[in-house]
């Protein structure tokens, strides 16, 4: 008789239209989560319970509205009378979550299957931690089928939904504080961006612990339901097995998850350039984290592009692009640990995270930047934050070759000028939120004059820049002196 | 527009812990993790807040629930003006829990400067949502139900609002430069709900 | 003849692809008319666009001389009418004076000493002037119904519009209600949606039958009845072809149809005969 019930509720709740709502929404925040950035699948398999969350509150609401019907339906009476007790009509609305966990297991194996198809993917992503989004579904659908048994009133399905994730953010608040592991105990990942380290260890959540937790709480749930609405003794038996078990996995998850990896973040971070393999091309050398190397022709495009537009000396000189070393911070819950980055001799650091899209512009526009500042031997700030008006000659040329031969970073340049314009003249600089880095820091005088340089004719400009290179790398030079040398309105600064 | 007369039957007749619980939750809650020794800040009070008008607007698509809706329909008082003397029944109600919140925050944490006008404009438009949402749940199945889908609906829209992109973005952080540009967009959405409250509340009759 | 009191003329009601009235037209005057038709002919619909609970889609509806589809028209149409829901909801926790109370200020009762006089006479007359402080939720169904009709009674309306009123009243009850309805059946419009042929024969002065959705009888109650005239029979067997053959008490077969049965005597028919042979094949009818 549970078959056949779970048949029919399993139908009924595959086609409720909060599940269909729910669906939509995940799918496309996974959308979203997989096309932002080069997908890195070991952080992409975190997201996946965050992206699930619209299909799991819709699945808590949907079961419990389902549980609750006979009740809104004054059916009860007659249920009572049948000879089939309420305990299989509660197998049947929990059975008829597994449906919806398995469409949840397609979104996500298609999720990951799209994202491990782009050519710039990196990584592989646990089978364990792929795991957790469906099984959070599961739970959020137990605890549904749950409250309508012990709640029974239709206002306790919403609640319970603001509830859940209110005690996620309590705990990810109040988490760190005690213990990084603390932050496993909610069902989903803190909102952290996809650009720490590739490292295990830096962002270590005990997958399989975490799973065995979040299964037993089901288990839990759904054992108490079936205590109440008859079978006491198998139902009351299961629940406290449930409930060691998720004292267990709890505890478990909780001791091996990063109590200790914040200090070992932090030594990750001091030995990040160590861990990196490097390749040389030409004079640029390129270090990327283990499995990151199929991104260097990325960054070698851009690097390129500017070394050629500069005098072959400059283009010689040898250059080093590392990968951005950030943790997960618990005491701050945010990804800090910078690289020093902003002198010329530093090497340029590209995040671990790559755009993609129309943000990838941004991205290129800020390395083109970072690689003609060091050509130039440009200081850290420009008109930005720099007292006085003496900024460097080579600032304006310095965007220039980052935009001239990139359409994409063109537009950022242009998107970023428009940003610093509508700010007014209070507001000097953009510190590009696409980026997370701050290398040469610019300000609306030479972004003006990269503007009215990509205005005109490249060869030209080429020409005046060769011509006039040695004032525009010159640490005592202007961007007065280079408005002249490259016949340019002078600055207003 | 109000019958004096309806007032106290109304009161009587609406099932009032669904809609206060809530709402009230919301306050304990404020109570529980507002700690002036560990204040938040600005952008952190702000979200709280957020969630405790959410949990109102919860309560408030309860309000406009009606097991008598077949019985009374074709009567002369119209359904606005039943649904308006629910309303009107529950607006003190709403104000002075608001002004508890406001107390309570300005109790707790003195120093922490938030954005009160904002932040009200924000509860309104959520609240009012609500009872749009129960409005048009009402009359698309029955007045005796409509929360059972409004309440969810909620939900399912202020979690549309968390990601909308920039442009059209609601849930702007306080320090955000979109933050009043935000709060425009918040009005137009309030005035929205208003017109799908009267809109959903229309003579059912009505061809 | 006066002008109708109720005038439905080219009524069409459609719920995505199901056709609940099909072009209906038919008028009403003061007295009993019992609104005929098997489940889900089309009756409550009809019941609910008279009482303007649903927008007329397409057709016109003039009530009380009054329009339905505008809304000055519809105000004036609920002002004077009492009307009874299949399924009427209630507010349990409420006492039967309470809520019908309650009802009486939504139909404009603002003056209370009047109003609860009102809501006195209502209760008395449908038999619950002794349970009216009670809960509703304490009341038996039979006694909810009532509580309904009484609402309905609010105010002496002039069109009555009662769906399955009977449903749940005992025998006793259903006498009572019956003698009710022929003395508010003498001056005002009362219709009386049912599919109990037993109500409808004996208060009644018109019938309008409904079948998938349009009218397929109107007249009296005798010409319904004088319809089913030579179809009806009792013999030892089932006629042939019979639309509704039964065995009786008296062990004979009382058969319905066209055709008669071998040693079938020819018998008086009922209301009931007539009814089933309309339904069953209007071409006997013709």
């Amino acid at each position: 008789m549970t078959a056949a019930l779970a048949r029919v509720e399993t139908w009924r709740l595959l086609r409720h239209p909060f599940v269909l709502v729910g669906l939509v929404l995940s799918c496309w925040l996974l959308w979203r989560e997989i096309t932002a950035n080069r997908p890195v699948l070991h952080f992409l398999d975190l997201a996946t319970p965050t992206a699930l969350m619209p299909l799991a509150g819709a699945a808590l609401v949907a079961a419990n509205l389902a549980t609750l019907r006979a009740r809104r339906d004054h059916a009860e009476d007659l249920y009572a009378t049948m000879p089939g007790r309420p305990v299989p009509r509660v197998a049947a609305h929990l059975a008829a979550l597994l449906p919806v966990a398995l469409v949840a297991v397609a979104l996500v194996a298609a999720g990951v299957a799209w994202a491990a198809s782009d050519p710039y993917a990196v990584g592989t992503p646990s089978l364990l931690e792929l795991a957790a989004g469906p099984v959070v579904v599961l739970l959020a659908g137990t605890l549904g089928v749950a409250l309508g048994r012990l709640v029974p009133v239709p206002v306790a399905g919403p609640l319970a939904l603001v509830g859940w994730l209110l005690v996620s953010m309590v705990v990810f608040a109040i988490g760190p504080a005690i213990g990084p592991g603390v932050l496993w105990f909610s069902a989903l990942v803190p909102d952290f961006r996809p650009d720490a380290p590739p490292s295990g260890v830096v962002l270590a959540r005990p997958a399989g612990w975490h799973l065995v937790y979040l299964l037993a709480l089901a288990a839990g749930l759904a054992a108490l339901t079936v205590a109440r609405v008859g079978a006491r003794r198998s139902g009351l038996g299961g629940f406290a097995v449930a409930l060691a078990v998720v004292l267990a996995a709890g505890v478990a998850q909780a001791g091996a998850a990063p109590g200790s990896a914040a200090g070992d973040a932090r030594v990750a971070t001091a030995e990040a350039a160590l861990r990196q393999n490097c390749q040389a091309h030409e004079s640029v050398t390129y270090c990327a984290y283990p499995g990151f190397e199929v991104r260097v022709p990325l960054w070698r495009d851009v690097v390129r592009r500017v070394r050629d537009r500069v005098p072959a000396a400059a283009a010689s000189a040898p250059l080093r692009v590392v990968q951005q070393a950030q943790h997960w911070d618990a005491a701050s819950s945010g990804a800090t640990g910078r690289l020093p980055s902003n002198g010329p001799e530093d090497p340029v650091v590209v995040p671990v995270s790559w755009p993609a899209g129309d943000t990838a512009g941004f991205e290129r526009l800020r390395l083109g930047i970072a690689v003609a500042q060091r050509s130039l031997a440009l200081p850290a700030l420009g008109t930005a934050g720099r007292e006085g008006c003496r900024p460097a000659a080579g600032g304006g040329v310095a965007l220039w070759l980052a935009a001239v031969a990139d359409p994409g970073a063109a537009a950022a340049l242009r998107a970023d000028l428009k940003d610093l314009r509508d700010a007014g003249p209070g507001l000097l600089y953009v510190n590009s939120s696409h980026s997370s880095l701050s290398d040469f820091t610019w300000g609306r005088a030479e972004g003006e004059q990269a503007v009215l340089l990509l205005d005109r004719p490249e060869a030209e400009v080429r020409g005046l820049v060769a011509d006039h290179w040695a004032l525009l790398a010159a640490p005592a030079g202007t961007l007065a002196q280079a408005a002249t040398a490259l016949s340019l309105p002078a600055p207003a600064c | 527009m109000l019958t004096p007369a309806l007032l106290w039957p109304t009161a009587r007749s609406v099932r009032w812990w669904p809609v206060l619980v809530p709402p009230l939750a919301g306050v304990a809650l404020l109570q529980l993790v507002l700690d002036p020794d560990d204040p938040l800040d600005g952008t952190g009070l702000v979200r709280l807040l957020r969630v405790v008008t959410v949990l109102a607007a919860v309560g408030l698509a309860f309000l406009l629930d009606d097991p008598s809706s077949p019985t009374v329909a074709p009567v002369p008082v119209s359904l606005l003006r039943r649904r308006a003397t629910r309303l009107a029944l529950a607006c003190p109600a709403v104000a002075l829990w608001w002004l508890g919140v406001v107390a309570s925050v300005r109790l707790w944490l003195p120093d922490t400067p938030w954005p009160v006008a904002a932040l009200t404009l924000e509860a309104a438009t959520v609240a009012v949502v609500g009872c749009a949402a129960a409005a048009l749940a009402g009359r698309r199945s029955s007045e005796r139900r409509g929360a059972v889908f409004a309440a969810p609906a909620v939900l399912a829209l202020v979690g549309l609002t968390t990601v909308l992109p920039e442009p059209v973005a609601l849930l702007v952080a306080p320090d955000d430069p979109g933050w009043a540009a935000g709060h425009v967009r918040w009005f137009f959405v309030l005035c929205v709900a208003v017109v799908c409250f009267l809109a959903a509340s229309r003579d059912p009759a009505r061809r | 003849m006066t002008s109708p009191s109720v005038a439905v003329r080219g009524v069409d009601v459609q719920f995505g692809r199901t056709h609940a009235l099909r072009d209906v037209t038919f008028g009403l005057h003061p007295g009993v008319t019992g609104l005929l038709g098997p489940n889900g002919a089309g009756k409550t619909t009809l019941l609910r666009l008279l009482a303007t609970a649903t927008p007329v889609p397409r057709g016109e509806i003039l009530a009380l001389g009054h329009d339905a589809s505008t809304a000055a028209g519809r105000l004036a149409i609920r002002r004077r009418l009492g009307y009874l829901p299949q399924d009427p909801g209630f507010h349990r926790h409420f006492t039967a004076f309470e809520f019908v109370d309650y009802v009486a200020i939504l139909k404009e009762h603002t003056r209370r000493r009047a109003r609860h006089d009102e809501v006195r006479r209502v209760l008395d007359l449908v038999g619950l002037a002794d349970v009216r402080h009670k809960k509703i939720k304490a009341l038996s169904g039979g006694m909810r119904r009532r509580v309904g009709l009484a609402q309905a009674l609010l105010g002496e309306p002039a069109l009555l519009l009662l769906d399955e009123p009977t449903n749940g009243l005992d025998p006793e009850q259903r006498m009572r209600f019956r003698e009710l309805l022929s003395d508010l059946g003498q001056s005002r419009t009362v219709v009386l949606s049912t599919h109990q042929t037993e109500d409808v024969a004996a208060v009644c002065q018109r019938i309008v039958a409904l079948h998938k959705g349009t009218i397929c009888f109107t007249g009296t109650p005798e010409e319904l009845r004088g319809r089913a005239h030579g179809h009806v029979w009792v013999g030892t067997e089932r006629a042939p072809g019979a639309w509704a053959s039964w065995r009786t008490g008296a062990g004979g077969h009382r058969s319905v149809g066209a055709t008669a049965p071998p040693d079938g005597v020819p018998v008086e028919p009922t209301l009931e005969d007539g009814y089933l042979l309309l339904l069953g094949d209007p071409g006997v009818t013709a």
